[in-house]
């Protein structure tokens, strides 16, 4: 028997008949080469072994806490209609005709709300025949979402070192930002802390804007998230809910 | 909903071991692999409703095996980034803390070796042997033929091998 890279993997794998496998057994004992090939074959499957390990403690908890953020999950029937596309499409073309990407928008909106007590500053000193900046934006990211709720992997964004992920959903009519962050967001000067809540939640209005935030202690692992829409502020906890994000 | 939702985590969380390590070794960014297990996750419960296929597992694999060869593939026409932690380390599980320090060395070094291996080995092996998927599995996963990657898997592992040996024989010198 000559040496034959196929027949060895074959060997190695139990794929060949009782017979090859014999007469491959008898090659063997004869030929440096090919034992020298099956023992090193074998340690390197060995020495796989120390790789085999479980995923790290809180995984699972990181990636059920990420699920459920991840809001309502995408109506099936509507995906097998292939709507979805149709939906894309639209979006796309909206984009267009705004001549401004989603994601802009989007980041534009997480800037503001990051400061952090300083929406005040684009709602001020605008003509009054100016609809407030702030308000303008929360209208472009209208036509942005999806008219029935739609789960959205979501825009990423990093903003001084602070990774965060923003989603836009629509709640009977109104639009609704979600944004996302490992680590807990700044609360605005004006915020009200609910006390009793575990994690931290506050409350806050600016203007005809109401934000809601539920902030992870530091040291702490898990999604710290804050919601802003243009609603009475003792409404968002509600929306909250019905999101599934508390 | 939360019936949907329960049913998603009940069918893809029994695979969040062998996601972790196909996120861990079949890139070379290692300190992503939650981010990357992560966004997995994220991927396939928007994708739920489509997927029909008899394997959640080898699903699964393919959507973490795309983000990390897909992010490996941006990070080769970036500049170098350099992590801000360099704790690559493997977590640590239940087991005495010293055994498991011993047990982390050996870990590291094949994790090293393993990181050195071509490309189309490293996956056959990661995809074979860390992730238990089958050879036709593999075979669909990157597109070749089943013998071919068990050819590539068996180099790996004889690569592998003679990586380690090579190692300890420089340690002893």
């Amino acid at each position: 028997m000559s040496c034959d890279e196929g027949r060895l993997v074959a060997f190695l794998n139990g794929r060949l008949s009782e017979e090859d496998e014999h007469a491959f057994d008898e090659h063997l004992l004869t030929c440096e080469a090919c034992w020298q090939a099956v023992r090193a074959d074998r340690e390197g499957r060995q020495a796989l072994d120390e790789l085999r390990v479980p995923a790290p403690p809180g995984l699972g908890d990181r990636v059920t806490s990420s699920i459920r953020l991840a809001g309502i999950p995408p109506d099936f029937e509507t995906r097998r209609a292939g709507r979805h596309r149709l939906h894309r499409l639209h979006r796309r073309r909206l984009r267009a005709a705004h001549g401004r990407p989603r994601r802009v928008v989007a980041a534009a909106m997480v800037v503001v709300l990051l400061g952090g007590g300083v929406l005040g500053w684009v709602l001020q000193d605008r003509p009054a025949s100016d609809p407030p900046q702030i308000a303008r934006v929360v209208a472009m990211m209208a036509p942005a979402v999806a008219d029935e709720p739609a789960l959205q992997a979501g825009e990423r964004f990093d903003f001084a070192g602070q990774a965060v992920t923003v989603r836009s959903y629509r709640v009977e009519g109104d639009i609704v930002l979600v944004a996302t962050s490992a680590r807990p967001f700044p609360m605005p000067a004006t915020s009200h802390v609910l006390s009793g809540s575990s994690p931290a939640a506050w409350m806050a209005a600016e203007g005809r804007l109401a934000m809601y935030g539920v902030n992870q202690p530091a040291g702490r692992r898990g999604t710290s998230m804050f919601l802003v829409a243009a609603m009475p502020m003792a409404k968002l906890p509600e929306v909250a809910a019905r999101l599934h994000l508390i | 909903m939360d019936e949907t939702r329960q049913a998603f985590l009940e069918a893809t969380l029994p695979h969040i071991d062998v996601l972790y390590r196909v996120a861990r070794h079949a890139g070379h960014d290692h300190h992503r692999a939650e981010d990357f297990v992560q966004e997995t996750y994220l991927r396939a419960y928007a994708n739920f409703a489509d997927h029909r296929g008899p394997s959640t597992r080898a699903w699964l694999v393919t959507i973490c095996l795309n983000l990390v060869r897909s992010d490996g593939r941006r990070r080769a026409r970036r500049v170098a980034e350099v992590p801000l932690s360099s704790d690559d380390s493997y977590p640590v599980g239940g087991r005495d803390v010293a055994d498991e320090a011993l047990a982390g060395v050996d870990r590291e070094r094949v994790a090293r070796a393993l990181d050195r291996l071509p490309e189309h080995h490293r996956l056959a092996v990661v995809l074979m042997d860390l992730a238990g998927l089958s050879a036709a599995e593999v075979a669909a996963q990157l597109g070749r033929p089943r013998n071919t990657v068990l050819s590539w898997a068996h180099r790996g592992h004889r690569e592998l091998a003679a990586l380690l040996a090579t190692e300890d024989a420089d340690r002893e010198l």
